[in-house]
């Protein structure tokens, strides 16, 4: 696994700018929520309560979110504890985002990595960008998390790559 | 107001003391921006039973982190 800092200006096609919005906005509101955030049906909000060794505890996971995507199926299980179980190496380098965020400091990330998932019979490499931003809830302090595939991931292109091959059979 | 729209509302008012002043209307804002994610669906009946589980096991998940949120 692969994780390095991003500026959201640099990030590519429509997950760039997607991710470029919310950051702009929380940097407005000054991290306070607000019921015109954008893409929220696709945040995920955590648990200020990260220390850097596993995936906090997950509140909200948005219907149309890359994590609810990933475990397609699964929408009534604790979502961290099914990332933890397919790779704990993953669960530990993915925390330590959350723990600066926790701190009062937003991450942009580029993440690359390899995951198994339903239906597919190997390992596939993903990669994509991610915002984890402080967040005033309600005078409490969550995370939320916006999570997006690259435009070059796999996963992102899947849809037109089935489409190719039913063709070309 | 939607059906679901007024059960949402009286579920913030159960829950209120969950809250800090003024929190439960951000809680109703939280549950509207859920609810938005689910597009062209304004009445009960348009949404499926996994949805309407997704939208409360959501509801019950952050009301459990904000209880022991700081």
């Amino acid at each position: 696994m692969l994780i390095r800092p991003i500026d959201p200006a640099n990030m590519k096609g429509l997950a760039g700018r997607r991710i470029e919005d919310l950051s702009r906005f929380l940097d407005h509101s000054s991290g306070l929520f607000r019921a015109d955030i954008p893409d929220f049906a696709s945040a995920v909000l955590l648990s200020a309560n990260a220390n850097g060794d596993r995936i906090p505890d997950i509140g909200y996971v948005g219907a149309q979110s890359y994590v609810k995507k990933l475990l397609e199926g699964n929408s009534n299980v604790d979502f961290a504890s099914k990332v933890r179980a397919q790779d704990s190496e993953f669960d530990r380098a993915a925390a330590a985002g959350f723990a600066i965020a926790a701190e009062g400091h937003p991450v942009c990330e580029l993440v690359e990595t390899e995951v198994s998932l339903p239906g597919f019979r190997n390992r596939i490499a993903i990669s994509y960008y991610r915002l984890i931003c402080p967040m005033n809830f309600a005078g409490k302090r969550l995370l939320i998390n916006l999570s997006l595939p690259t435009p070059y991931c796999p996963i992102s292109r899947q849809p037109e790559r089935d489409k190719g091959y039913l063709v070309l059979n | 107001m939607t059906e679901l729209q007024a059960f949402i509302s009286r579920e913030t008012e159960f829950y209120a003391d969950y809250f800090a002043e003024g929190g439960s209307l951000v809680f109703s804002s939280f549950l509207d921006a859920v609810l938005s994610g689910y597009e062209d669906k304004i009445h009960v009946s348009d949404f499926t039973d996994d949805e309407r589980d997704e939208i409360l096991l959501n509801a019950l998940r952050m009301m459990q982190m904000m209880e022991v949120a700081v």
